[in-house]
């Protein structure tokens, strides 16, 4: 089908703007590289304020907590691009981390494979709701995030679940190391990684890309636009089913609130990062550097002893000029 | 926990005036007939909690349901969600049903005003647990943990620990919560008269562990050189400990916690690790009590404010039992 892949590509272009052969000025260059620039100031702006900051062990601090959240983040690229949206993964965060910790004393396989059934499971009910039901995402992993939270309170009939004895492979994934990088740290990278080979090298993700720029056009060029959506959110629920894994394995506890919040975490490092809510545009690169951006900052105003209420002034304000540059880079 | 009794005991008898509590027995509180009726059986309690998902809250929860269940009474029980305007509602749906008391439990306890004076023009006794109602309501009786002057008991603690002299970090809860306030006004006003203990950073936890692990990772970045962490929760100190320690500087520091309600905060106070807690009691069972009285005509005391007694590794029995990892609940104390 050679129109398939000639719609395809075309939609996919601006997924890239920085390398389009058109003139541009130093300016719209300086735009194009906002997120990368201001992650480069932050971090110099950083070393000079704090004598703290550059340490191979901070650094590595600021990437393990970030981890999570960075998981969480990339399936919302996806769903981003695909111009949708997942309010539930901060509660199949939950659900995942609950259930790891309720089989805790089973084998390996059992406390490791059924958190991830069930982020797949609940993924495919977001995604048959929005094929199948014709919901808005909005509207369907809304309902998600709720249903999934009454899932993690009634397993964990709302109290914290405490793992007798945790085995070392327990708490590996969370608090382990792998040489001297902590394992969060490497599933991070390798779910980035994976991620990204997926979005810029397969069908499928071509397929992510050229659905949510426009979902009609896709349709017409024979792309199966449902099966596409569903996968999407398969791919969001897995993934925040391994961040569970991984919360529930730093923590060594399962807290039923757990995840709770980390929506808005990703959808704020995925829209730093460049990725539009119009769907389409961005990518994996891009979210990353939000997710970092947003952990070295707190990183950062943490060590200089800001007031965490003051803090909270200055994400705000980035996460929203941020979206202004990415708005202008795409003008 | 005999300190703590004798603590008690003490306050109340200065609150009520009553005397002879050093003889009392439980259930005197209660009035009974010969046949040992209440003469409040089968009336009905509404009772409306803020959220269902703490240990405190749902220890809160089941003394309600056991105690109701011991006088007869029927509970019918609503949950906000963690939202003010859903326990509005639920107040406002307990007036409509005709319940014959209201027990509130109040996150937000200025938030819900309105449904208070809504029970009031419908005459409904109330019973507030934890956070007082604001002025011009009417209400029957609160009770509540004297979280501020707890805080200042640990203030103290702290002071006597450091000898007068320190390093402190400071984890906090929830800002805006009244009991992250006081957590955090109390021990303040107490430390903060001792120039040379120095808090040097203060971090948001959110209540959370994975958040006060972050937290204390960049507080002890920044810091050289710290002698202790006073950290709003259990969850939030056992968090900042294991930051610590994967830091290698578990001699370097100490922290203490609040609640002393999960399993694993007390088998790290038993272990050592957690240095000293102060339970929240849920003073549930403490509710009904009140209720049967307030529906029996009777006079209650206004307001019954219950300190925190302090768990470390000499007392632990008293409040947990390890072999069997289950939290031990002291019995009520309106035993006056």
């Amino acid at each position: 089908m050679p129109d398939q892949t000639n719609i395809v590509s075309v939609v996919a272009e601006p997924a890239a703007p920085a390398r389009t052969p058109a003139r541009r000025s130093a300016m719209s260059y300086a735009i194009g590289w906002s997120n990368i620039l201001v992650l480069i100031l932050l971090l110099v702006i950083a070393t000079i304020l704090s004598p703290h900051f550059l340490s191979v062990r901070n650094l590595l601090n600021v990437l393990r907590g970030s981890s999570m959240v960075g998981i969480v983040s990339i399936g919302m690229t996806f769903v981003i691009l695909n111009r949708g949206i997942d309010l539930s993964v901060g509660s199949i965060v939950g659900v995942s981390a609950a259930l790891m910790a309720g089989f805790a004393s089973d084998t390996p396989v059992a406390w490791i494979l059924l958190p991830l059934v069930a982020g797949v499971v609940l993924g495919a009910v977001n995604g048959w709701m929005i094929t199948g039901l014709r919901l808005q995402p909005f509207i369907a992993t809304l309902g998600m995030m709720i249903f999934a939270r009454g899932l993690v309170y009634i397993y964990t009939n709302g109290s914290t679940i405490v793992p007798e004895d945790p085995t070392d492979a327990f708490s590996f994934l969370g608090s382990g190391y792998i040489g001297m990088i902590p394992t969060p740290v490497i599933l991070f990278a390798l779910v980035a990684i994976g991620a990204a080979l997926v979005l810029g090298r397969t069908i499928f993700g071509r397929e992510v890309y050229a659905v949510g720029a426009n979902e009609e056009a896709a349709r017409l060029a024979g792309i199966r636009v449902q099966r596409n959506r569903v996968l999407v959110y398969v791919i969001s629920g897995l993934l925040a089913a391994i961040a569970g894994i991984v919360l529930t394995s730093r923590l060594s506890v399962a807290d039923p609130n757990g995840g709770n919040l980390f929506e808005l975490d990703a959808i704020a490092a995925v829209l730093i990062g460049g990725t539009t809510f119009d769907g389409g545009r961005g990518g994996v690169g891009g979210t990353i550097i939000g997710v970092l951006i947003l952990a070295f900052l707190s990183n950062l105003l943490n060590l200089m002893g800001v007031s965490p209420y003051s803090q909270m002034l200055l994400k705000g304000v980035i996460i929203v000029a941020a979206v202004v540059v990415s708005e202008l880079r795409n003008r | 926990m005999s300190d703590f009794r004798d603590h008690w005991s003490r306050r109340q008898v200065l609150r009520l005036g009553a005397a002879g509590a050093g003889a009392a027995i439980a259930g005197s509180f209660i009035t009974r007939t010969a046949w040992g009726e209440t003469g409040v059986e089968g009336k009905t309690i509404g009772f409306s909690q803020s959220f269902i998902t703490t240990d405190w809250i749902k220890q809160q929860r089941t003394g309600v349901l056991d105690s109701a269940k011991k006088y007869n009474l029927k509970v019918v029980t609503a949950d906000a969600n963690n939202q003010p305007s859903k326990q509005i509602r639920d107040i406002e749906d307990f007036v409509t049903q005709g319940v014959d008391i209201i027990l509130v439990s109040t996150y937000f306890a200025e938030a819900i005003t309105p449904a208070i004076r809504e029970a009031n023009r419908a005459d409904i006794p109330i019973v507030v647990l934890s956070s007082p109602l604001v002025g011009g309501v009417k209400f029957d009786c609160h009770l509540s943990t004297d979280t501020q002057g707890t805080a200042r008991t640990v203030g103290e603690y702290y002071v006597k620990a450091l000898d007068g002299k320190g390093v402190v970090v400071e984890i906090d809860g929830s800002p805006g919560s009244v009991v992250n306030q006081s957590r955090g006004n109390g021990w303040h006003e107490v430390v903060d008269k001792h120039p040379d203990i120095k808090v040097v950073g203060r971090v948001v936890g959110d209540y959370n562990r994975a958040k006060a692990i972050q937290g204390m990772e960049d507080l002890l970045q920044a810091h050289g050189h710290i002698d202790a962490i006073y950290s709003h929760n259990d969850d939030m100190a056992i968090g900042a400990l294991k930051a610590v320690r994967e830091a290698g500087r578990e001699k370097e520091m100490w922290a203490t916690g609040y609640d002393g309600l999960a399993v694993d905060a007390l088998e790290a106070v038993a272990s050592g690790d957690l240095r000293a807690t102060w339970r929240y009691l849920p003073f549930g069972s403490e509710a009904v009590e009140v209720a049967v009285r307030v529906l029996q005509k009777q006079p209650v005391p206004k307001e019954i404010a219950f300190p925190s007694p302090m768990i470390t590794k000499d007392n632990i029995g008293d409040f947990f039992d390890a072999s069997a990892r289950t939290v031990k609940l002291p019995p009520s104390r309106l035993t006056f």
